[in-house]
């Protein structure tokens, strides 16, 4: 399985995006209101594996964490993901075990699933974001990839989403 | 000196960052510290009225994927409208904490909070990036399960002399020593001390409104090879004792994954 996450609410985006060649693709609006993580743990511990929300996303970790490819267009906040794209990325935690291992002399949490996705990143306000910010965000998804075991990772900035879709066609055509 | 503390935990209770900005308060004792949780717009209002008459901010934050809360980004993005809108100058302090052993994975965290601050205009002034979150948040009840033990070895000794018609008071506590309360005491002091270390040089350098290079610290007196077995033993036991779940169940697929190869 390949998903497109993106965070804007447009349906003349969607309908660009859809247009490409996506079908193996399962795209997700991370602009739908969904459930917030909360820290509880239970995803580890009373119902392991499964988020405690009822909702959506619940199983969202389980599919990221065994597909092949996950294509993130979103907006660069602070160096980082959106807060709408951030609110799933919490929710992938259950799809990584509590326990721990040792990656690049740091502790890191063991697979749940044996399969590392390739995670692809394009952020579409990049003339936006300052040097720091840019800095940042290469820095974050390298953190994020090791966190979620995925061994190759991309990160591009975009000027503007019509630009990020471009860059998506290049990639699923 | 007037200074807030935000704990963007978005946790109900038993928060690591809530118990850090409550060690901060208590270092900052003489000054105006309120603490208050961003949980909910509530919350949030409630901290924005705030911000006119402080002179430090800090956030005391937990790392949720090597970043903050996707509730604290939320909050975050409006706050930094309202304080560009009204061109408040104060500084900003960070405590984050993180589970995995190492402090430094705290990083990104603090990274994001100083790359808010240029976007709102205000002064970042560094902060520390705590390790062994989980851990340093639970070994906090150590003295409480210390105390506990105690009150039951006296009751049973009491129970004891009772049945043998001996009892009384001196002859309960005489030769008594609360060994379980103190060792538990101590190893809660003892792993926490780094943590304790670096808020109070936190509360230095806030008091002295200068400049705090991130610095980063974990559980001290804990090798990583203790943290990953107590680490490991804590989230089999919570799971036993507070789900009634199973050991082996932990590392189960998700019924998703296994009805998606059924498919
Ligand atoms: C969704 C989620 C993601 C997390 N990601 C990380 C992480 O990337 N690195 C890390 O060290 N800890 C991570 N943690 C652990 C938290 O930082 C840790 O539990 C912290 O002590 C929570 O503080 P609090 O009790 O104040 O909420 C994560 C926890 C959750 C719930």
């Amino acid at each position: 399985m390949k998903y497109i996450l993106y965070d804007i609410e447009s349906k003349d985006f969607f309908e660009t995006l859809g247009a490409l060649n996506v079908n193996e693709y399962t795209l997700i609006n991370a602009a739908a209101p969904v459930a917030k993580c909360t820290g509880c743990f239970k995803c580890w511990l009373k119902n392991p594996g499964t988020c405690a929300f009822s909702d959506k996303m619940q199983h969202i970790g389980t599919k990221l964490l065994n597909s092949h490819e996950i294509i993130i267009i979103c907006k660069g906040l602070y160096g980082g993901f959106s807060a709408n794209i951030k609110r799933i990325i919490d929710r992938v935690i259950p799809g990584v075990l509590p326990f721990f291992v040792k990656k690049n002399k740091e502790l890191h949490h063991k697979q749940r699933y044996k399969n590392n996705p390739e995670i692809k990143v394009i952020f579409y306000n990049g003339d936006e974001m300052s040097e720091k910010e840019r800095e940042q965000a290469e820095n974050l998804i390298s953190a994020v990839a090791l966190n979620f075991h995925s061994e190759k990772h991309q990160v591009v900035f975009a000027g503007c989403p019509q630009d990020a879709i471009k860059e998506v066609q290049t990639w699923t055509c | 000196m007037d200074v807030l503390i935000l704990s963007t935990s978005p946790r109900k209770s038993f928060s690591t960052s809530l118990y850090f900005s409550k060690i901060l308060k208590l270092f900052l004792a003489g000054h105006n510290v309120e603490i208050i949780l961003l949980r909910s717009a509530f919350d949030y209002n409630r901290a924005i009225r705030q911000l006119d008459k402080i002179d430090v901010l800090v956030f005391a934050t937990p790392v949720y994927v090597d970043s903050v809360p996707s509730t604290t980004l939320e909050y975050l993005e409006k706050m930094e409208q309202y304080i560009t809108a009204k061109k408040y100058k104060f500084s900003v302090y960070t405590i984050a904490n993180c589970g995995f052993y190492e402090g430094n994975q705290c990083r990104l965290a603090l990274k994001t909070y100083e790359l808010w601050c240029e976007r709102a205009d205000v002064k970042f002034l560094g902060g520390v990036g705590i390790g062994s979150g989980v851990m340093l948040g639970f070994v906090r009840i150590l003295p409480l399960i210390g105390l506990a033990i105690t009150a039951i070895q006296l009751m049973i000794q009491a129970v004891v002399l009772c049945f043998e018609n001996t009892f009384s008071f001196p002859l309960l506590f005489a030769g008594f020593f609360p060994a379980n309360f103190v060792i538990q005491t101590a190893l809660w002091i003892l792993f926490t001390l780094g943590a304790f270390v670096h808020i109070f040089n936190l509360r230095t350098s806030i008091i002295k409104k200068r400049n705090h290079v991130c610095q980063y610290t974990t559980a001290w007196f804990c090798p990583r090879c203790l943290f990953v077995c107590m680490a490991s033993l804590y989230w089999f036991f919570r799971a036993l004792f507070i789900h009634g779940v199973m050991p082996w169940t932990l590392f189960r697929k998700d019924k998703e994954y296994v009805d998606s190869l059924c498919k």
